[in-house]
Protein backbone atom coordinates (compact mmCIF):
# COMPACT_ATOMS: atom_id res chain seq x y z
CA UNK A 1 0.00 0.00 0.00
CA UNK A 2 1.48 3.40 -0.98
CA UNK A 3 -0.69 5.44 0.61
CA UNK A 4 -2.72 5.24 3.90
CA UNK A 5 -5.09 8.05 5.96
CA UNK A 6 -6.48 7.27 9.37
CA UNK A 7 -8.58 9.53 10.63
CA UNK A 8 -7.38 12.68 9.44
CA UNK A 9 -9.02 15.61 10.39
CA UNK A 10 -8.31 19.44 9.85
CA UNK A 11 -9.59 22.26 11.72
CA UNK A 12 -9.18 25.72 10.93
CA UNK A 13 -9.32 28.28 13.47
CA UNK A 14 -10.80 27.42 16.88
CA UNK A 15 -14.24 28.36 18.98
CA UNK A 16 -17.22 29.92 17.02
CA UNK A 17 -15.32 30.83 14.27
CA UNK A 18 -13.56 27.47 13.93
CA UNK A 19 -14.54 25.22 10.58
CA UNK A 20 -13.67 21.65 10.31
CA UNK A 21 -12.55 21.44 6.74
CA UNK A 22 -11.32 17.57 6.89
CA UNK A 23 -13.52 15.32 9.54
CA UNK A 24 -11.93 11.92 9.85
CA UNK A 25 -10.93 10.71 6.85
CA UNK A 26 -9.13 7.35 6.17
CA UNK A 27 -7.75 6.30 2.88
CA UNK A 28 -5.80 3.60 1.56
CA UNK A 29 -4.55 3.34 -2.42
CA UNK A 30 -2.67 1.32 -4.26
CA UNK A 31 -0.01 1.63 -6.58
CA UNK A 32 -1.75 2.06 -9.93
CA UNK A 33 -5.02 3.32 -8.58
CA UNK A 34 -6.79 5.74 -10.23
CA UNK A 35 -9.29 8.27 -7.82
CA UNK A 36 -11.57 10.76 -8.48
CA UNK A 37 -12.07 12.96 -5.99
CA UNK A 38 -15.28 14.87 -6.20
CA UNK A 39 -17.31 17.04 -3.57
CA UNK A 40 -19.26 20.79 -3.67
CA UNK A 41 -17.03 23.73 -3.32
CA UNK A 42 -15.64 24.00 0.04
CA UNK A 43 -16.06 20.47 0.68
CA UNK A 44 -12.64 19.85 1.74
CA UNK A 45 -11.06 18.64 -1.72
CA UNK A 46 -8.16 20.44 -1.06
CA UNK A 47 -7.69 20.70 2.24
CA UNK A 48 -7.64 17.04 1.95
CA UNK A 49 -4.90 17.01 -1.27
CA UNK A 50 -2.86 19.75 0.59
CA UNK A 51 -2.63 16.56 3.57
CA UNK A 52 -1.96 13.94 1.08
CA UNK A 53 0.78 16.16 -0.73
CA UNK A 54 2.57 17.10 2.36
CA UNK A 55 1.49 20.73 2.12
CA UNK A 56 0.02 21.08 5.25
CA UNK A 57 -0.54 19.26 9.02
CA UNK A 58 -3.64 17.68 9.71
CA UNK A 59 -5.01 18.72 12.66
CA UNK A 60 -5.48 15.24 14.21
CA UNK A 61 -4.89 11.32 12.63
CA UNK A 62 -1.78 10.34 10.78
CA UNK A 63 -0.58 9.17 7.30
CA UNK A 64 1.24 6.68 6.07
CA UNK A 65 3.52 6.59 2.27
CA UNK A 66 4.88 3.41 1.36
CA UNK A 67 4.74 2.32 4.78
CA UNK A 68 6.42 5.27 6.34
CA UNK A 69 4.50 7.55 9.10
CA UNK A 70 4.72 11.55 7.32
CA UNK A 71 6.44 13.32 10.12
CA UNK A 72 3.83 16.78 9.42
CA UNK A 73 6.40 18.94 11.80
CA UNK A 74 9.60 18.14 10.40
CA UNK A 75 9.10 20.62 7.95
CA UNK A 76 12.57 19.63 5.93
CA UNK A 77 11.01 16.04 5.97
CA UNK A 78 8.15 17.42 4.64
CA UNK A 79 9.42 19.14 1.69
CA UNK A 80 12.07 15.57 0.99
CA UNK A 81 8.54 13.59 0.69
CA UNK A 82 6.87 16.01 -1.84
CA UNK A 83 10.25 15.70 -3.64
CA UNK A 84 10.75 11.88 -3.85
CA UNK A 85 7.46 10.66 -3.34
CA UNK A 86 4.65 12.94 -5.15
CA UNK A 87 3.82 14.66 -8.62
CA UNK A 88 1.68 17.52 -8.22
CA UNK A 89 -0.58 18.70 -11.68
CA UNK A 90 -2.04 22.41 -10.43
CA UNK A 91 -4.94 23.68 -12.01
CA UNK A 92 -3.48 26.33 -14.09
CA UNK A 93 -0.23 24.09 -14.78
CA UNK A 94 1.41 26.82 -13.18
CA UNK A 95 5.15 26.06 -15.49
CA UNK A 96 8.00 28.76 -14.88
CA UNK A 97 7.41 31.32 -17.95
CA UNK A 98 10.76 32.40 -18.16
CA UNK A 99 11.92 29.22 -18.54
CA UNK A 100 11.71 26.60 -21.62
CA UNK A 101 9.37 23.03 -21.21
CA UNK A 102 12.23 20.83 -21.09
CA UNK A 103 14.11 23.31 -18.23
CA UNK A 104 10.31 23.50 -16.72
CA UNK A 105 10.79 19.83 -16.41
CA UNK A 106 14.75 19.36 -15.57
CA UNK A 107 14.65 21.39 -12.61
CA UNK A 108 12.30 19.29 -11.04
CA UNK A 109 13.88 16.17 -12.05
CA UNK A 110 17.78 17.66 -10.83
CA UNK A 111 15.71 18.18 -7.33
CA UNK A 112 14.82 15.16 -7.33
CA UNK A 113 18.07 13.99 -7.54
CA UNK A 114 18.47 13.00 -11.06
CA UNK A 115 21.58 14.53 -12.16
CA UNK A 116 21.31 16.82 -14.88
CA UNK A 117 21.88 14.42 -18.39
CA UNK A 118 19.43 11.83 -16.40
CA UNK A 119 16.70 14.50 -15.69
CA UNK A 120 17.29 15.92 -19.70
CA UNK A 121 16.83 12.46 -21.47
CA UNK A 122 13.72 11.65 -18.64
CA UNK A 123 11.71 15.13 -20.20
CA UNK A 124 12.51 14.42 -23.51
CA UNK A 125 10.66 10.67 -23.29
CA UNK A 126 8.14 11.84 -21.10
CA UNK A 127 7.56 15.05 -23.22
CA UNK A 128 7.43 12.47 -26.31
CA UNK A 129 5.38 10.24 -24.51
CA UNK A 130 2.83 13.22 -24.06
CA UNK A 131 2.87 14.47 -27.58
CA UNK A 132 4.37 17.49 -26.99
CA UNK A 133 8.11 16.97 -28.12
CA UNK A 134 7.76 19.79 -30.56
CA UNK A 135 7.71 22.09 -27.53
CA UNK A 136 10.73 21.22 -25.89
CA UNK A 137 12.71 24.44 -26.50
CA UNK A 138 9.67 26.27 -26.80
CA UNK A 139 8.19 28.62 -23.25
CA UNK A 140 5.34 28.04 -21.74
CA UNK A 141 3.67 31.53 -23.14
CA UNK A 142 3.68 30.23 -26.68
CA UNK A 143 1.97 26.88 -25.79
CA UNK A 144 -1.84 26.50 -25.37
CA UNK A 145 -3.93 25.53 -22.62
CA UNK A 146 -3.86 21.96 -23.39
CA UNK A 147 -0.32 21.94 -24.26
CA UNK A 148 0.94 23.43 -21.03
CA UNK A 149 -1.18 20.87 -18.76
CA UNK A 150 0.50 18.08 -20.67
CA UNK A 151 3.53 19.38 -19.61
CA UNK A 152 2.60 19.99 -16.33
CA UNK A 153 1.82 16.07 -16.12
CA UNK A 154 5.20 15.64 -17.70
CA UNK A 155 6.66 17.60 -15.06
CA UNK A 156 5.01 15.27 -12.12
CA UNK A 157 6.20 12.40 -13.60
CA UNK A 158 9.96 13.15 -14.56
CA UNK A 159 11.03 12.03 -11.02
CA UNK A 160 8.56 8.89 -10.99
CA UNK A 161 7.00 9.31 -7.85
CA UNK A 162 4.68 6.66 -6.17
CA UNK A 163 1.38 9.53 -6.11
CA UNK A 164 -0.14 11.68 -8.48
CA UNK A 165 -1.92 14.44 -7.07
CA UNK A 166 -4.14 17.07 -9.65
CA UNK A 167 -6.29 19.34 -8.41
CA UNK A 168 -8.57 19.82 -11.19
CA UNK A 169 -6.27 19.83 -13.84
CA UNK A 170 -9.38 20.18 -16.65
CA UNK A 171 -10.85 23.24 -15.09
CA UNK A 172 -9.29 25.45 -17.22
CA UNK A 173 -9.67 23.56 -20.38
CA UNK A 174 -12.67 22.67 -22.74
CA UNK A 175 -14.00 19.56 -22.71
CA UNK A 176 -12.12 17.81 -25.36
CA UNK A 177 -8.50 19.30 -24.15
CA UNK A 178 -9.83 18.28 -20.62
CA UNK A 179 -11.14 15.02 -21.88
CA UNK A 180 -7.23 14.35 -23.36
CA UNK A 181 -5.07 15.61 -20.44
CA UNK A 182 -7.47 13.14 -17.58
CA UNK A 183 -6.44 10.19 -20.31
CA UNK A 184 -3.12 10.56 -20.38
CA UNK A 185 -2.81 11.28 -16.67
CA UNK A 186 -4.52 7.93 -15.86
CA UNK A 187 -2.94 6.10 -18.96
CA UNK A 188 0.33 7.43 -17.67
CA UNK A 189 -0.15 6.80 -14.00
CA UNK A 190 -0.70 2.91 -14.28
CA UNK A 191 2.67 2.96 -16.91
CA UNK A 192 4.36 4.40 -14.04
CA UNK A 193 2.96 2.43 -11.37
CA UNK A 194 1.79 5.20 -9.56
CA UNK A 195 -1.54 6.25 -7.11
CA UNK A 196 -3.56 9.35 -8.67
CA UNK A 197 -5.83 11.16 -6.78
CA UNK A 198 -7.44 13.71 -9.68
CA UNK A 199 -9.98 16.09 -8.03
CA UNK A 200 -12.79 17.55 -10.00
CA UNK A 201 -15.93 18.85 -10.69
CA UNK A 202 -16.90 17.42 -13.84
CA UNK A 203 -18.85 13.85 -13.31
CA UNK A 204 -18.21 13.08 -17.26
CA UNK A 205 -14.67 12.21 -16.08
CA UNK A 206 -15.74 9.87 -13.81
CA UNK A 207 -15.95 6.56 -16.15
CA UNK A 208 -12.38 7.33 -16.90
CA UNK A 209 -10.83 6.43 -12.97
CA UNK A 210 -10.69 3.22 -11.10
CA UNK A 211 -11.78 4.80 -8.06
CA UNK A 212 -14.36 7.62 -7.30
CA UNK A 213 -13.98 9.26 -3.88
CA UNK A 214 -16.96 11.83 -2.95
CA UNK A 215 -16.28 14.16 -0.23
CA UNK A 216 -18.62 16.79 1.45
CA UNK A 217 -18.25 18.71 4.78
CA UNK A 218 -15.31 17.28 5.52
CA UNK A 219 -15.83 13.67 4.98
CA UNK A 220 -15.49 11.15 2.77
CA UNK A 221 -17.78 8.33 1.05
CA UNK A 222 -16.12 5.73 -0.97
CA UNK B 1 18.43 27.69 -8.49
CA UNK B 2 21.42 29.83 -9.58
CA UNK B 3 19.68 30.02 -13.37
CA UNK B 4 16.19 30.53 -11.78
CA UNK B 5 17.28 33.15 -9.73
CA UNK B 6 18.86 35.29 -12.59
CA UNK B 7 16.26 34.35 -14.96
CA UNK B 8 13.31 35.31 -12.64
CA UNK B 9 15.08 38.93 -12.31
CA UNK B 10 15.45 39.20 -16.18
CA UNK B 11 11.96 38.10 -16.58
CA UNK B 12 11.32 42.21 -16.20
CA UNK B 13 14.11 43.20 -17.77
CA UNK B 14 12.50 46.72 -17.59
CA UNK B 15 12.61 46.83 -14.19
CA UNK B 16 15.72 45.10 -13.70
CA UNK B 17 17.81 47.91 -15.79
CA UNK B 18 16.27 50.50 -14.15
CA UNK B 19 17.39 48.85 -10.86
CA UNK B 20 20.52 48.10 -12.07
CA UNK B 21 20.69 51.66 -13.51
CA UNK B 22 19.89 53.36 -9.98
CA UNK B 23 21.70 51.42 -7.77
CA UNK B 24 24.80 52.14 -10.21
CA UNK B 25 24.43 55.92 -9.56
CA UNK B 26 24.03 54.94 -5.75
CA UNK B 27 27.65 53.08 -6.01
CA UNK B 28 28.96 56.28 -8.21
CA UNK B 29 27.93 58.16 -5.58
CA UNK B 30 29.73 56.81 -2.61
CA UNK B 31 32.78 55.46 -4.54
CA UNK B 32 32.86 58.78 -5.69
CA UNK B 33 32.49 60.51 -1.72
CA UNK B 34 35.23 58.28 -0.71
CA UNK B 35 37.35 59.08 -4.33
CA UNK B 36 36.99 62.55 -3.10
CA UNK B 37 38.03 61.71 0.56
CA UNK B 38 40.95 59.62 -0.51
CA UNK B 39 42.10 62.48 -3.06
CA UNK B 40 41.57 65.36 -0.56
CA UNK B 41 43.83 63.45 1.74
CA UNK B 42 46.13 62.62 -0.79
CA UNK B 43 46.16 66.66 -2.13
CA UNK B 44 46.47 68.06 1.02
CA UNK B 45 49.60 65.82 2.12
CA UNK B 46 51.38 65.91 -1.24
CA UNK B 47 54.07 68.24 -0.41
CA UNK B 48 54.98 66.65 2.51
CA UNK B 49 55.11 62.88 1.37
CA UNK B 50 56.79 63.80 -1.74
CA UNK B 51 59.36 66.34 0.21
CA UNK B 52 61.95 63.34 0.47
CA UNK B 53 62.84 64.13 3.72
CA UNK B 54 62.40 62.20 7.07
CA UNK B 55 61.67 65.04 9.47
CA UNK B 56 59.48 67.88 9.68
CA UNK B 57 60.86 70.51 12.31
CA UNK B 58 57.40 72.64 13.39
CA UNK B 59 56.20 75.86 15.31
CA UNK B 60 54.62 74.30 18.30
CA UNK B 61 50.51 73.86 18.06
CA UNK B 62 51.26 74.26 13.76
CA UNK B 63 47.96 72.57 12.82
CA UNK B 64 48.32 71.64 9.50
CA UNK B 65 50.76 72.19 6.48
CA UNK B 66 48.73 75.00 4.78
CA UNK B 67 48.99 76.82 8.45
CA UNK B 68 52.17 76.91 9.44
CA UNK B 69 53.71 79.50 11.87
CA UNK B 70 57.14 80.96 11.38
CA UNK B 71 60.21 79.87 13.31
CA UNK B 72 63.88 81.59 13.48
CA UNK B 73 65.83 80.36 10.68
CA UNK B 74 68.63 79.27 12.93
CA UNK B 75 66.84 76.34 13.46
CA UNK B 76 67.95 75.37 10.53
CA UNK B 77 71.84 74.75 11.69
CA UNK B 78 70.81 73.69 14.94
CA UNK B 79 68.97 70.47 13.29
CA UNK B 80 71.69 69.59 11.06
CA UNK B 81 74.12 69.70 14.38
CA UNK B 82 71.68 66.62 15.85
CA UNK B 83 73.39 63.09 15.98
CA UNK B 84 71.79 61.24 12.72
CA UNK B 85 70.55 64.08 10.89
CA UNK B 86 72.73 63.95 7.39
CA UNK B 87 70.87 66.85 5.80
CA UNK B 88 68.63 70.03 6.93
CA UNK B 89 66.61 72.62 4.30
CA UNK B 90 64.89 75.46 5.50
CA UNK B 91 61.23 75.52 3.89
CA UNK B 92 58.44 78.80 3.76
CA UNK B 93 54.84 78.88 3.84
CA UNK B 94 52.90 81.61 3.38
CA UNK B 95 49.46 82.93 1.58
CA UNK B 96 49.57 85.34 -0.47
CA UNK B 97 47.37 87.02 -3.58
CA UNK B 98 48.35 86.59 -6.92
CA UNK B 99 47.49 90.23 -9.07
CA UNK B 100 46.10 89.03 -12.81
CA UNK B 101 46.68 91.34 -15.49
CA UNK B 102 42.94 91.89 -15.56
CA UNK B 103 43.33 93.37 -12.37
CA UNK B 104 41.13 89.86 -10.17
CA UNK B 105 43.00 88.71 -7.42
CA UNK B 106 43.94 85.18 -6.59
CA UNK B 107 44.35 83.60 -3.15
CA UNK B 108 47.92 81.55 -3.20
CA UNK B 109 49.80 79.51 -1.14
CA UNK B 110 53.41 80.31 -1.79
CA UNK B 111 56.02 78.05 -0.81
CA UNK B 112 59.85 79.09 -0.70
CA UNK B 113 61.84 76.36 -1.20
CA UNK B 114 66.05 76.51 0.31
CA UNK B 115 69.14 75.25 -2.13
CA UNK B 116 68.43 72.10 -2.92
CA UNK B 117 65.02 72.64 -3.85
CA UNK B 118 63.41 69.98 -0.98
CA UNK B 119 59.81 70.04 -0.72
CA UNK B 120 59.59 71.52 -4.33
CA UNK B 121 57.52 70.38 -7.48
CA UNK B 122 58.37 66.67 -8.05
CA UNK B 123 56.20 66.45 -11.26
CA UNK B 124 57.68 69.31 -13.65
CA UNK B 125 56.16 69.74 -16.96
CA UNK B 126 58.43 72.65 -18.30
CA UNK B 127 61.56 74.17 -16.63
CA UNK B 128 63.53 72.54 -13.83
CA UNK B 129 62.63 73.01 -10.26
CA UNK B 130 66.25 74.77 -9.67
CA UNK B 131 64.79 77.98 -11.28
CA UNK B 132 63.52 79.26 -8.32
CA UNK B 133 66.46 80.79 -7.83
CA UNK B 134 66.29 82.98 -10.75
CA UNK B 135 65.81 86.58 -9.96
CA UNK B 136 61.84 86.71 -9.46
CA UNK B 137 61.32 83.52 -11.06
CA UNK B 138 58.16 81.15 -9.76
CA UNK B 139 56.55 78.13 -10.64
CA UNK B 140 52.84 77.30 -11.20
CA UNK B 141 51.03 74.02 -11.71
CA UNK B 142 49.39 73.31 -15.13
CA UNK B 143 46.02 72.98 -13.42
CA UNK B 144 45.32 76.44 -12.80
CA UNK B 145 47.34 78.37 -15.41
CA UNK B 146 43.76 79.78 -16.37
CA UNK B 147 42.87 80.68 -12.75
CA UNK B 148 46.02 82.73 -12.68
CA UNK B 149 45.80 84.39 -16.11
CA UNK B 150 49.23 82.62 -17.38
CA UNK B 151 49.60 81.77 -20.98
CA UNK B 152 53.06 81.24 -21.13
CA UNK B 153 56.70 81.24 -19.74
CA UNK B 154 58.04 84.31 -18.94
CA UNK B 155 54.69 86.12 -18.35
CA UNK B 156 54.95 88.05 -15.23
CA UNK B 157 52.64 89.08 -12.72
CA UNK B 158 52.67 90.52 -8.85
CA UNK B 159 52.75 88.72 -5.78
CA UNK B 160 51.42 91.83 -2.89
CA UNK B 161 53.20 94.47 -5.78
CA UNK B 162 56.30 92.71 -6.23
CA UNK B 163 57.19 91.23 -9.72
CA UNK B 164 57.32 87.63 -10.15
CA UNK B 165 58.07 86.09 -13.30
CA UNK B 166 56.86 81.97 -14.47
CA UNK B 167 59.74 80.47 -15.38
CA UNK B 168 58.58 76.74 -14.39
CA UNK B 169 55.25 74.90 -14.78
CA UNK B 170 54.95 71.73 -12.84
CA UNK B 171 51.72 69.11 -12.96
CA UNK B 172 49.20 67.79 -10.60
CA UNK B 173 51.07 69.47 -7.92
CA UNK B 174 47.25 71.07 -6.06
CA UNK B 175 46.24 71.89 -2.98
CA UNK B 176 43.14 71.37 -1.53
CA UNK B 177 42.20 74.75 -0.63
CA UNK B 178 41.89 75.61 -4.33
CA UNK B 179 44.70 78.23 -3.84
CA UNK B 180 47.51 77.49 -6.08
CA UNK B 181 50.74 77.02 -4.88
CA UNK B 182 53.79 79.36 -6.45
CA UNK B 183 57.16 77.94 -5.67
CA UNK B 184 60.14 80.18 -5.33
CA UNK B 185 62.69 80.65 -3.27
CA UNK B 186 62.80 80.69 0.16
CA UNK B 187 64.49 84.71 -0.43
CA UNK B 188 62.02 85.81 -2.78
CA UNK B 189 59.36 83.99 -0.64
CA UNK B 190 60.07 86.56 2.11
CA UNK B 191 60.53 89.08 -0.59
CA UNK B 192 56.89 89.02 -1.36
CA UNK B 193 55.39 88.87 2.09
CA UNK B 194 56.40 91.84 4.21
CA UNK B 195 55.05 90.77 7.16
CA UNK B 196 57.86 87.78 7.77
CA UNK B 197 61.56 88.93 8.55
CA UNK B 198 64.26 87.90 6.92
CA UNK B 199 65.65 84.94 9.01
CA UNK B 200 62.18 83.53 9.49
CA UNK B 201 61.38 79.93 7.76
CA UNK B 202 57.90 78.26 8.28
CA UNK B 203 59.86 74.36 8.33
CA UNK B 204 63.26 72.76 8.64
CA UNK B 205 63.08 70.02 6.63
CA UNK B 206 65.62 67.10 7.80
CA UNK B 207 66.92 63.24 6.11
CA UNK B 208 68.09 61.28 8.66
CA UNK B 209 71.45 59.00 8.34
CA UNK B 210 71.05 55.53 6.57
CA UNK B 211 69.83 52.94 9.00
CA UNK B 212 68.88 55.90 11.61
CA UNK B 213 65.20 55.20 12.69
CA UNK B 214 63.16 58.89 12.15
CA UNK B 215 61.36 58.36 15.59
CA UNK B 216 64.25 58.53 17.22
CA UNK B 217 66.11 61.31 15.63
CA UNK B 218 62.80 62.93 16.15
CA UNK B 219 63.28 62.45 19.91
CA UNK B 220 66.74 64.02 19.61
CA UNK B 221 65.68 66.61 17.61
CA UNK B 222 63.09 67.63 19.85
CA UNK B 223 65.21 67.20 22.67
CA UNK B 224 68.11 69.42 21.48
CA UNK B 225 65.62 72.56 19.87
CA UNK B 226 63.97 74.49 21.95
CA UNK B 227 60.91 75.83 20.93
CA UNK B 228 59.25 73.46 18.11
CA UNK B 229 57.82 70.13 17.56
CA UNK B 230 59.66 67.59 15.74
CA UNK B 231 57.56 65.05 13.69
CA UNK B 232 57.85 62.00 10.96
CA UNK B 233 57.21 62.98 7.68
CA UNK B 234 54.04 60.64 8.40
CA UNK B 235 52.94 62.45 11.41
CA UNK B 236 52.90 65.32 9.86
CA UNK B 237 50.93 64.11 7.08
CA UNK B 238 48.40 62.99 8.85
CA UNK B 239 48.43 65.71 11.21
CA UNK B 240 47.48 68.04 7.73
CA UNK B 241 44.93 65.12 6.68
CA UNK B 242 43.33 65.44 10.33
CA UNK B 243 43.26 68.94 10.75
CA UNK B 244 41.14 69.33 7.02
CA UNK B 245 39.27 66.24 7.53
CA UNK B 246 38.03 66.71 11.22
CA UNK B 247 38.67 69.54 12.32
CA UNK B 248 37.09 71.91 9.19
CA UNK B 249 34.40 69.17 9.24
CA UNK B 250 35.23 68.02 5.28
CA UNK B 251 35.57 64.60 6.25
CA UNK B 252 32.39 64.76 8.30
CA UNK B 253 30.39 65.58 5.50
CA UNK B 254 32.20 63.53 2.96
CA UNK B 255 31.63 60.87 5.04
CA UNK B 256 27.89 60.99 5.38
CA UNK B 257 27.36 61.17 1.96
CA UNK B 258 29.09 58.17 1.90
CA UNK B 259 26.93 56.61 4.28
CA UNK B 260 23.88 58.34 2.72
CA UNK B 261 24.69 56.37 -0.68
CA UNK B 262 25.48 52.84 1.06
CA UNK B 263 22.14 53.50 2.59
CA UNK B 264 20.07 54.45 0.23
CA UNK B 265 21.33 51.75 -1.99
CA UNK B 266 20.18 49.08 0.52
CA UNK B 267 16.58 50.79 0.98
CA UNK B 268 16.66 50.48 -2.90
CA UNK B 269 17.87 47.26 -3.91
CA UNK B 270 15.81 45.80 -0.25
CA UNK B 271 12.35 47.21 -2.33
CA UNK B 272 13.54 46.06 -5.73
CA UNK B 273 13.56 42.50 -4.12
CA UNK B 274 10.77 42.36 -1.96
CA UNK B 275 8.63 43.58 -5.04
CA UNK B 276 10.25 40.78 -7.03
CA UNK B 277 9.79 38.18 -4.28
CA UNK B 278 6.46 39.06 -3.90
CA UNK B 279 5.48 39.06 -7.49
CA UNK B 280 7.34 35.84 -7.43
CA UNK B 281 5.43 34.35 -4.41
CA UNK B 282 3.23 31.86 -6.09
CA UNK B 283 6.27 30.29 -8.05
CA UNK B 284 8.13 30.12 -4.82
CA UNK B 285 5.03 28.37 -3.82
CA UNK B 286 5.08 25.67 -6.62
CA UNK B 287 8.59 25.57 -6.44
CA UNK B 288 7.83 25.04 -2.58
CA UNK B 289 5.02 22.42 -3.38
CA UNK B 290 7.21 20.81 -5.94
CA UNK B 291 9.91 19.32 -2.37
CA UNK B 292 11.99 22.34 -3.12
CA UNK B 293 13.60 22.96 0.29
CA UNK B 294 12.72 26.86 1.36
CA UNK B 295 17.11 27.26 1.71
CA UNK B 296 17.18 26.87 -2.21
CA UNK B 297 14.52 29.36 -2.37
CA UNK B 298 16.03 31.60 0.11
CA UNK B 299 19.26 31.11 -1.84
CA UNK B 300 17.14 32.01 -5.21
CA UNK B 301 16.72 35.82 -3.17
CA UNK B 302 20.21 35.83 -2.04
CA UNK B 303 21.80 35.36 -5.74
CA UNK B 304 18.78 37.89 -7.06
CA UNK B 305 20.40 40.62 -4.42
CA UNK B 306 24.03 39.82 -5.35
CA UNK B 307 23.41 39.69 -9.24
CA UNK B 308 21.59 43.11 -8.85
CA UNK B 309 24.48 44.44 -6.85
CA UNK B 310 27.04 43.45 -8.77
CA UNK B 311 25.28 44.74 -12.22
CA UNK B 312 25.18 48.00 -10.31
CA UNK B 313 28.45 48.04 -8.89
CA UNK B 314 29.79 46.98 -12.50
CA UNK B 315 28.22 49.74 -14.09
CA UNK B 316 28.78 52.15 -11.17
CA UNK B 317 32.26 51.18 -11.39
CA UNK B 318 32.78 52.03 -15.12
CA UNK B 319 31.14 55.64 -13.73
CA UNK B 320 34.32 55.94 -11.46
CA UNK B 321 37.06 55.27 -13.83
CA UNK B 322 35.47 58.04 -16.01
CA UNK B 323 34.87 60.39 -13.09
CA UNK B 324 37.99 59.58 -11.69
CA UNK B 325 40.19 59.98 -15.64
CA UNK B 326 37.78 63.28 -16.07
CA UNK B 327 38.67 64.78 -12.54
CA UNK B 328 42.62 63.75 -12.96
CA UNK B 329 44.20 67.36 -13.77
CA UNK B 330 41.27 69.16 -11.89
CA UNK B 331 41.37 70.89 -8.51
CA UNK B 332 39.94 67.95 -6.95
CA UNK B 333 40.96 64.46 -8.18
CA UNK B 334 38.60 61.62 -7.53
CA UNK B 335 41.70 58.93 -6.25
CA UNK B 336 41.68 55.38 -4.46
CA UNK B 337 43.56 52.37 -3.75
CA UNK B 338 43.19 48.51 -4.62
CA UNK B 339 42.47 48.23 -1.02
CA UNK B 340 39.78 51.16 -0.42
CA UNK B 341 37.75 50.16 -3.67
CA UNK B 342 37.87 46.08 -2.45
CA UNK B 343 36.14 47.82 0.76
CA UNK B 344 33.67 49.83 -1.02
CA UNK B 345 32.77 46.96 -3.27
CA UNK B 346 32.46 44.37 -0.28
CA UNK B 347 30.50 46.62 1.86
CA UNK B 348 28.07 47.63 -0.64
CA UNK B 349 27.14 44.12 -1.32
CA UNK B 350 26.88 43.08 2.11
CA UNK B 351 24.42 46.47 2.09
CA UNK B 352 22.68 44.25 -1.23
CA UNK B 353 22.76 41.16 0.70
CA UNK B 354 21.05 43.12 4.32
CA UNK B 355 18.80 43.86 2.00
CA UNK B 356 17.69 40.67 0.84
CA UNK B 357 16.66 40.22 4.53
CA UNK B 358 12.63 41.53 4.30
CA UNK B 359 12.45 38.69 0.89
CA UNK B 360 13.69 35.88 2.75
CA UNK B 361 11.46 36.25 5.74
CA UNK B 362 8.51 36.60 3.35
CA UNK B 363 9.96 33.36 1.78
CA UNK B 364 10.47 31.57 4.80
CA UNK B 365 7.05 32.35 5.67
CA UNK B 366 6.01 30.87 2.47
CA UNK B 367 2.66 28.38 2.55
CA UNK B 368 3.43 25.89 -0.01
CA UNK B 369 -0.55 25.28 0.43
CA UNK B 370 -0.75 28.65 -1.44
CA UNK B 371 0.05 26.93 -4.71
CA UNK B 372 -3.53 26.10 -4.61
CA UNK B 373 -4.85 29.42 -4.09
CA UNK B 374 -3.05 30.78 -6.87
Amino acid sequence: MILQCTNLTKEFGSGRTGHRALDAVSLALERGDTCALLGPSGSGKTTLLSVIGCLLAPSEGGMKIDGEEVPFRRKRRLAAIRRLYIGFVFQHAQLLPFMTMIENLVIVGENAGLGLRQSVRRAEELLDRLGVADLRHKKPAVASGGERQRVAVARALIHSPPILLADEPTAALDWENGQKVVELLTEQSKTENAALITVTHDTRLIPMFSRTLHIDSGRLAV
Amino acid sequence: MTAIAVRMLLENASRMIITTIGIAFLFFLTAAQVGLLVGWCNTCSAIIRNADADIWVIAQKTPCFDYGTPIPEHRIPQVRSVPGVVWAEGFFMAWNTWQRHDGAQVNVEVVGLDDHCVGGPWNMRDGDCDVVHYPDAVIVDETFLRQLGVERLGDEFELYGTRCIVRGICREVRTMTASPFIFTSIAKARDFDKRYRNDQVTYVLARCAAGESPEEVRNRIAAAVPHVEALTSREFAIRTMKYWMLETGLGITVVVTAVLGFSVSTVVVSQTLYTITQDNLPKYAMLSALGFAHWKLALAVLVQSVTLGMSGWAAGSAMYDQAAAASATTPIPLQTTPLIFAAITAAFLASCVIASFLSLKAVFRLDPAEVFRA
